[in-house]
């Protein structure tokens, strides 16, 4: 019985797996035939559905499931003392499961993912811990009219800390800003207000929430590459997002944009001639691997214009593809898949053809 | 690769001023560390400069009585050196994935950072 409940538990995980995966070549699709009458915001919530594939195997079944067309669909009907996987699947399943090496693995993969996850959250916490408070009113009160500009009204303090090199949000439940130790006083005001703006976006988009959603999904689907590529996408597509968010209020500020971010990196680049010690995205492919994601960015910002992109063509596209892709295939009868229900051909080799286990002899 | 002294919190607040300032005196320094925080003391402040010479990462010349203090090694090199912990060596990124950045964590170098200024400048 246990081992059903493994195996069952492992076909429903992979099943999430594989018709996530299906739906993000949709979305990649549907992304990519758009183009530019797609915004970020509409990117994001493309690939969420994704998202929410991966963490919620369950759905409704609907005619217009594209898992009607790829895929196997469910079987109504089982016999009631099999579980839900016919006979052949669970002797699979509990054949790789079985096997030691493969529990091994799978153990030091979620040993190593939670692990990471643990530092990265005690990494937080002790940013937050050693921060100290910033003691600057004029940037208190950049801080409070961007507040109000971009509706958010979570109390948040201002902290500066040497541990970080970006501005960056963190806390789930006590949100703090904490900014690079002395970088108000290498960005101006305006320079600052932008800075506000996108980590208020962040906030507002209760990112780090968000965080843990796809923390979590990368720890359950780390046997799929897909599901890495996806929370990559999404994560890309929220900082165009939250640039864009940031502009809206100040669109003739988009040069002056794209100079903080390049201040930033400026601040804290490195020689030319060093290795780079960190295992990172240059041991995959290279320097300008590296750098794509912040050029997009920057692309992004070079070309944004405020109300540009039409957001029923973000709707439209967004439901359709939620509509195909959250719901499940329709369940076919044993009978239309040639199946034998009543298990008419076991009777019929085991009693002989023409008989029941109920009926007498055959006649003659 | 010329060393990095390893530099304290408090050493921090003195080698900012020294890179905004030099050539300074001791007695420049302590006035405006005094001015950003109240609560320092002069002597504690001479034992830093003190400490800091020892490291490495002050050098000084006299002038007369006065003795003028300028840095040895550059801003920099030195936050490279603090960001760059063990944890960060092995983690690269990944350490704030719990967190909302403005810029994600990467060490570009000049090469790849002009790369990025050319396509901001629409080159």
């Amino acid at each position: 019985m246990e081992a059903s409940v493994i195996a069952e538990f492992f076909g429903h995980l992979l099943k999430a797996s594989w018709q996530a995966s299906a739906l993000a070549v949709v979305v990649w699709l549907v992304i990519h035939a758009l183009g530019d009458h797609l915004d970020p915001r509409w990117r994001c919530r493309l690939w969420m559905l994704v998202i929410v594939r991966l963490a919620w195997p369950v759905s409704l079944p609907s005619p217009v499931s594209l898992f009607n067309w790829v895929g196997t669909p469910a079987v109504l009907d089982p016999p009631a003392a099999e579980p839900s996987w016919t006979g052949t699947e669970f002797l699979i399943w509990t054949r790789i499961l079985e096997n030691p090496w493969v529990q091994g693995v799978w153990a030091m993969m979620m040993f190593l993912l939670v692990g990471r996850l643990l530092l990265s959250s005690t990494w937080a916490w002790w940013v937050q811990r050693t921060a100290r408070p910033l003691d600057s009113w004029q940037t208190w009160w950049i801080l409070q009219t961007c507040k109000e500009a971009s509706g958010c009204t979570t109390p948040l303090a201002i902290l500066e800390s040497r541990k970080v090199q970006s501005p960056c949000v963190l806390g789930i439940f006590r949100p703090r800003l904490v900014l690079p130790r002395g970088l108000i006083h290498d960005l101006d005001s305006e320079e600052l207000r932008l800075v506000f703006l996108h980590e208020l976006a962040h906030l507002n988009r209760r990112d780090l929430v968000l965080n843990w959603l796809l923390a979590a999904v990368e720890i359950i689907h780390w046997f799929n590459p897909v599901a890495w590529l996806v929370t990559r996408q999404l994560r890309a597509d929220r900082e165009e997002d939250c640039d864009a968010r940031a502009l809206e209020s100040r669109p003739e500020s988009g040069q002056v944009y794209g100079g903080v971010i390049l201040k930033l990196l400026d601040r804290v680049a490195v020689p030319d001639s060093s290795v780079a010690p960190v295992l990172s995205s240059r041991v995959l492919g290279g320097e300008e691997s590296e750098i794509q994601p912040l050029l997009h960015r920057i692309h992004a910002i070079r070309r944004f214009r405020p109300g540009s992109r039409c957001r029923v063509v973000g709707f439209c596209s967004w439901l359709a593809v939620a509509l195909i892709g959250l719901t499940d295939a329709e369940p076919v009868r044993r009978g239309d898949l040639g199946m034998d229900p009543l298990g008419e051909s076991e009777i019929a080799f085991r009693f002989g053809a023409g008989r029941s286990p109920s009926k007498g002899p055959a006649p003659g | 690769m010329a060393h990095i002294p390893r530099i304290s919190e408090t050493e921090w607040e003195i080698m900012r001023i020294v890179w905004a300032k030099a050539p300074v005196t001791a007695a420049d320094i302590i006035a405006d560390l005094i001015k950003l925080d109240p609560t320092w003391h002069p002597v504690t402040a001479k034992t830093l400069l003190n400490r800091l010479v020892r490291k490495g990462a002050l050098g000084f010349e006299q002038q007369g009585r006065a003795y003028l203090y300028k840095p040895l090694v550059d801003e920099r090199s030195c936050v490279n050196a603090v960001s760059s912990s063990f944890l960060d060596r092995v983690f690269g990124g990944s350490l704030s994935m719990m967190v909302a950045h403005f810029v994600e964590n990467r060490k570009l170098n000049a090469k790849q950072v002009k790369e990025l200024r050319k396509a901001m400048d629409g080159k």
